[in-house]
Order: structure tokens, then sequence, then C-alpha cells
């Protein structure tokens, strides 16, 4: 994962367990929508959402957790990977119709 | 095809429980993540880029139709009701829950199915021919082979935790359809004297380090073949690297021992061993072999005159193969339809093929390494009907061999490794692929053209150094940039791609294509293929079609 | 320290001080003499301990091993399997996986093997043999 500038802006994201859904950290809880994550923008805000992410991995609700850069405006992930992560996939699904 | 008897129904339940036991303790906090991930990787359970992804095994490829009819249960009850086929002739589910896997589990060893060693620094799932056991250049079916191998293989207590995973190939005949020389051991399977008898190539791979495989030993006979892989995971799990996973692949331990050094060290360990114990594989073989046997009638079936109009008769010209029973054939079905996604069926898609082979493929299917089906059993009378309901099902494209029928790994659509999307690149390359195929079919010219792959990063998932012409998705500075290699095959004569020169954009790679099509077209002999245009001239000409620069500047 | 023995017994307060310890890393050079080794695993993800025990069975050890190292409960049938007598385990890893997990994981993980190898010291007959023997 990359590494933050100290006044990167940065949220938490992880998944689920169970479901393996993505989720974002609002501070209190986890949410499946980026807009209410909890925003961190010094080193120490971050540390704190890392300790967070720690803890809630130790205690097996998500895996994988991390933090992930954003534009402090619009909120959006600065890496291409991290947008496609939070977009879903960009083609058309295939549909399953009845034949 | 090889039916399960109660101890491989058995096996594969007891398998299905274990992992049931082994979710449950993760869940209770008993097991961390850290301990957890290889034990579900072994299982096929990945966490990728949006969700928990399943890869069932598909052993050699090898498929029945009710088998089909379970993955499309799964696919429809456990999934968003379809499937992706791989390169490795497995089928994944892309959007599966933790909490429902082991139920998949349970369900797909009551079909004789299962997940074991399909992720993992294991053995993978054996992979062969598709067309094993009903081409007509085949001098020996290597399925009995692979099965032999899947059984030899399936939770070896010594080598679960290697260096790194580990992937077999076995091929039958001359023309390899399975890209064996890229896979950590390949065999070519010979007649010998009552078995086979094996040549045996070591340290072929992808990757970021491309290695097409060496020949370790000529004309093994059957008796010391297990032996013999015995000594050479040893070797490997003992002496590959593990400091460094870009360098722990047997290809690198290969090269950095010397072949013959490796040769040596595997030959001390092997004697030591008791060899002795490996003789019931001969008649585990016999007995796996027999299954194989060809039970359909072979007359009074005759040959027919194949050929027809339009869309039938470019899909019996490109989709059906000659078969070595005398009035049937061996039919593709394609995975590539103009725009699809590379691989990827319907539950209902994979229903109808189902019930297809039920009808018309004695209840056979096969998974093919460039990610199409095949039913490999079709009476010549029926072809016109088979061609018909893939028609029905959007299934009828008449492109397999051709420059359309693309293999793509599912890339950052999907994929939580992955630099790049590959995905909606081979969707936009097969629109403009098809209809230069189309052009050149009604203009009365051969359509074919070079293969082409793509993958979207350097771990070559979907195989862009084996192409003619390969494409790789890379990020630049958060941008997606795809290099273009040229020259790579997979065949007997297997080789790597070189890489063209700078990178492209999404937008810009049709063009950078159609380009390099375009200078071949210009610069071939008549009827010569693109691998030996490129190998006559070299890059220059191609550079030079793309990047305008003049043809005596040095690669 | 506990031994988890290839016959399912856990014992406590052992004693494996007076094994002869080697590392999953380094070769074998010659077939040890001492009755007792222990075979440190460096890493859960590390399988060398595992042909290091095979390696030593192949030729000739008929000494007592024992696999020493972060194994998870999961991993004591592949150690026995690959001609180990028995796992050592801290009291840490006892604590986590649970007493039960350790007993009982040996006898729920998949029973049986296609080809059991005659180094193995766990309870698996080999399919490939079991057939055999009902053909014949």
């Amino acid at each position: 994962m990359p590494k933050l500038k100290p006044k990167s802006t940065a949220i938490l994201t992880a998944n689920h367990l169970l479901s393996g859904a993505i989720v974002y950290w609002t501070g209190s809880e986890w949410t499946e929508d980026p807009a209410d994550a909890l925003r961190a923008g010094d080193p120490e805000a971050h540390a704190s959402l890392g300790a967070s992410g720690e803890a809630e991995e130790a205690a097996d609700v998500v895996v994988g957790a991390y933090l992930v850069a954003v534009d402090p405006i619009s909120g959006d992930p600065l890496e291409l990977r991290e947008r496609q992560r939070i977009a879903g996939p960009s083609i058309a699904l295939p549909v399953n119709v009845s034949l | 095809m090889y039916q399960y008897d109660g101890y491989d129904q058995a096996f594969v339940r007891a398998r299905a429980a274990e992992f049931r036991d082994q979710v449950e303790r993760r869940l209770k906090g008993q097991l961390s993540e850290d301990e957890f991930k290889p034990l579900r990787l072994k299982n096929g359970l990945y966490l990728q880029l949006h969700a928990y992804m399943l890869r069932i095994a598909v052993p050699y490829g090898v498929l029945s139709a009710d088998q089909m009819r379970t993955l499309a249960h799964l696919a429809e009850n456990y999934d968003r009701g379809y499937g992706h086929f791989t390169t490795r002739q497995n089928i994944q589910f892309n959007w599966t829950k933790l909490e429902d896997v082991p139920d998949m589990m349970d369900i797909l060893a009551d079909a004789g199915m299962h997940a074991i060693q399909t992720s993992g620094n294991c053995i993978r799932n054996v992979t062969t021919d598709a067309f094993a056991g009903v081409a007509g250049d085949e001098e020996v079916d290597p399925r009995p082979t692979a099965e032999l191998l899947r059984q030899w293989s399936s939770l070896h207590p010594e080598f679960a935790y290697l260096p790194r995973k580990f992937k077999i190939a076995v091929v039958g005949a001359e023309d390899d359809r399975a890209a064996m020389k890229f896979h950590d051991i390949g065999l070519r399977v010979r007649p010998g004297g009552e078995r086979p008898n094996y040549d045996i190539w070591v340290g072929g791979g992808q990757g970021r380090t491309p290695r097409v495989a060496q020949l370790f030993a000529e004309d093994v006979p059957f008796e010391e073949m297990l032996p013999t892989l015995d000594a050479m995971m040893r070797v490997y799990n003992l002496a590959g690297r593990r400091d460094n996973k870009y360098k722990a692949r047997i290809k690198i331990l290969v090269a950095e021992m010397g072949l013959e050094e490796y040769r040596s060290a595997v030959y001390a360990d092997r004697d030591t061993r008791d060899t002795a114990q490996f003789a019931i594989a001969g008649a585990e073989y016999d007995r796996i072999a027999a299954h194989f046997v060809d039970h359909h009638p072979v007359g009074p079936a005759q040959n027919l005159r194949l050929d027809g109009t339009g869309a039938f008769a470019a899909w019996l010209d490109r989709n059906v193969t000659a078969h070595k029973l005398d009035g049937y054939a061996v039919v593709s079905i394609s995975l590539k339809g103009e725009g699809e996604i590379p691989g990827d069926a319907t539950a209902n898609q994979m229903r109808a093929i189902a019930d297809l082979a039920d009808r018309a493929s004695s209840s056979q299917i096969r998974v093919t390494h460039r990610q199409n089906l095949v039913l490999p059993y079709v009476p010549q009378a029926k072809l016109r009907e088979v061609f018909e309901r893939l028609k029905d099902i959007g299934l009828a494209t008449g492109n397999v061999g051709l420059a359309s029928d693309i293999i793509s790994c599912p890339g950052l659509d999907y994929c939580a490794l992955a630099t790049a999307r590959s995905i909606p690149i081979a969707q936009a390359l097969s629109t403009v692929l098809r209809a230069r195929e189309d052009r050149a079919v009604a203009a009365g010219k051969d359509p074919s053209g070079p293969t082409l792959n793509i993958s979207g990063c350097i771990n070559a998932c979907g195989h862009h150094h084996a192409a003619n012409i390969g494409i790789l998705g890379l990020n630049k500075a958060e941008k997606e940039s795809y290099q273009i290699t040229l020259g790579g095959r997979a065949d007997a004569d297997a080789s790597v791609g070189e890489i063209l020169g700078p990178g492209f954009t999404a937008e810009e790679v049709p063009g950078v294509v159609e380009r390099i099509l375009g200078a071949w077209e210009e610069l071939r002999y008549d009827g010569e293929r693109f691998v030996d245009t490129y190998e006559r001239l070299g890059k220059a000409p191609f550079k030079s079609a793309v990047y305008g620069e003049p043809q005596h500047v040095a690669a | 320290m506990w031994l988890l023995k290839s016959d399912g017994t856990l014992e406590k307060d052992a004693d494996v001080s007076n094994a002869l310890e080697l590392f999953a890393d380094s070769a074998i050079v010659a077939v040890p003499r001492q009755p007792r080794i222990i075979v440190e695993f460096s890493a859960t993800a590390d399988g060398r301990g595992f042909s290091v025990a095979r390696q030593l069975r192949a030729r000739g050890y008929t000494g007592t091993l024992i696999a020493g190292g972060p194994l998870i409960p999961d991993q004591a049938r592949h150690a026995f399997q690959s001609g180990f007598d028995a796992v050592a385990i801290d009291d840490d890893r006892i604590g986590r996986h649970g007493e039960a997990a350790w007993r009982e994981t040996v006898q729920r993980a998949t029973p049986e093997l296609y080809l059991a190898d005659t180094t193995s010291k766990g309870a698996e007959a080999g399919i490939w043999a079991l057939r055999q023997r009902a053909l014949h």
C-alpha cells in the first residue's frame, strides 16, 4: 500500500470478513458508502485510523484494513487501483437472461 | 471420462468438511487471517479487489454435463449468475461470500468436484490438451496421466508449503495445445511399452521472468516418472528461493543452479528413496486409463461432407475440428463473441451447453486453456443442430483460433493484483478484429491472424508473453498504459515475445494493433503466418509501422 | 512445551531440551546419530521442514523426529505424513488454537491420501493401496 504524506487526506477501508464486502470506517462503525468515511488529514489522525483498523482486524470483523489517500475536496481516491475498487467493475457484467 | 469411486467421493467430502471446520475456527478467532489465508487459498478462495472469489478445479479441463449444471446452480444461487473460465482450465466465481463457501464445497463434492489446490503455494490443477482423447494427431491420451497426477498431488503432505505455486501440464501430441513449455513441469507423453514414456520439461513459466522450459529427461519409463517428479519437487521445496516471491518459482532455481546441477541433485535425492513404493501407480494408471477408453458407437456413422453457407460455413471452418473417430467432430464453443468478456458464461448458457452435451456430445464438455469450451464427441450429422442451438444462446461465433479469440485475464475490473484493466481492451479489440475477419471471409480470403493475449499486470495470467501479439497493462503515474510484445508463441516452438517499444493508452491500442496487422499483410508471403513473418523480418518493420520510425533504426 | 503425537495423544509438560536442534533451512549433510531431533520450521508458510523429515527418514534415520516452530493445527497431518513422530507446541499456541483443535484437527483432516509414503507416521493407508487390495 502507498505511503501517505503527512498532509494527505486518508480514509480507512477493509473487507468485511464474512461477506467480503468493501467497507469504510466512519469512526465508530463500518459502512459500504465511502462518502460516510471518516477523513484523517494529519499524521496523528492517520495513526489513529490505522489503530482502528488493526483493532477491527484483531476482533475478526474485517480483513485487510488499510488507509487510502483521497482528494481532500472530492473524497475520490488518488490512486487508479483505489478508484477502481470504489467504483466496481467498469464493464457491463453478464446478465443471466433466460434462453 | 473418469468417474469417482467411493474413495474419491469420500476424499472430496472429507475435504469439504475440513474446510467448514477451518472457516468455523476462523470465525471464532482460533485462526488468525495470516494462518487462515494459506488454508483458504488451498481451497481456491481469494479475497479479490471487490469480494471473495472462488476458483473451482476442472481437472485437466474435463467436465460432465451434470457437473456443468452444478456450476450453473452455484452461479445462480451463490454468485451473480455467471462464471469465468480461466487459462488453467478452471472456473471462478467473482462474488462469493465466505459464509457460503462451505455449502458450495459440499455441493461440489456431491458432483464429484472440488476446489483443492486451485491456489496457494502448492501443486495446482494439472492441465492438458482440451482435445485430449479425440484429436486425430494424438500419440497417447494424456488424461490418465493427468488424473494420476491429480490424485498423487492432492493434499500431498510434503509439497503443500512450497516456495511458490507449481503448475504441471501434460500433452500427448506433437501439436502442443496446452502451452506445456510455459509450465513449472511439462510432460510430453510418448508411446512406451505396456505404459507410456515421458519427456520431462522443467522451469517454464510466465510472470515477470518468462522462461521456456528446458528438457530435463527424455523417454523416462512410466515406472520412473513419479519417483522423478517426487525428487524434482523435493529439491525445489528445499532449495527454491523464499527470500523474494518474484524469484521463488522453479524457473529461477533451475536458472541459478544450472540444469545439470539441478538434475544431479534430483537424481541424488531419488537414489535415497524407496522407489518401490511408487510401483502401485502402475496398476492405478491402468485402472484410470480404462475410464478413458471410448465407448462411443463408431459405426454406422460416416464422414459427411462438411459444408454450408454464411455463418454456418464460417463456424464449420473455424470451430469444428477433425475427430479421431469416423463420423464425429470436435466442436469448439467460442466464449469470445464480439464485445463479450473472454471466458465468461452465464448460468443459463452453462445449462444450455450441458443439455447440448447430453444430446450431442456423450454428455462431455471440455474447458480450453484459451478460455473456450469444447463438445468433444459431436456426431457429424448433428452439427447443424448444435450450431443452431449455439446461435440461440449467443455462442455461435466462428472465430476459434483467429485473432479475435483473445485470451484475457480479469484485470483491474476484478483482480487485487492488477495494475490496469484487461477486459475493456479485449472488448474493444474484438470489435475491430471481428470486422476485419468478416471482411476477409467476405472477400474469399483466409481470416487467420496472430494469437492475441492480454494481461493486466506483469504476473501474466493473460499469457501475453506467449502470444504473437501480447498486450500488458501497466500503471504509469496512476494512468493505465499498455505495452505491446510481438513474436511470442505457446506451441511446440514456444518462445517469449519481445517488447515493441513505449506503451499506449487504452484508446490507442486498437489502432496500434490494426497498424501491426496492416504491416503484416503488406509484408507477408502468400499464406505466411504472423510468427513466420516476424521471425523472418524482426521487429523493425512493425516498430516503424507503429511508431513511424525509419526501418533502419535499431531496436 | 506440549507434544502432539502421531497417535493423537497430547502430552503436557514435555521436555524436548535433549533433542538435537536442526533448522529446516540448512541442508542435511549426514544423518545424525542422536535419538531425538527437533526440526525447527522458520515460518508457518515455509514447508522445508516437511522435506527435511522425509529426507532424514529416506536416509535411514529411525529415531524420534519432532516438528518445532510456528506450525498450526492444520499442519500436524502434514508433519506426521512427512515422517515426524510429534509436533512441539508452546503454551501460546495451545491457548490460541484451543487444546481441542490440536487434539481433533488431525482426526478431522481429510483422513486419506492417494499414495501413503513408506516413511509416513500418519494414520493413512493410501487409497491406491486400498483399492488394489480390494481388487485382488
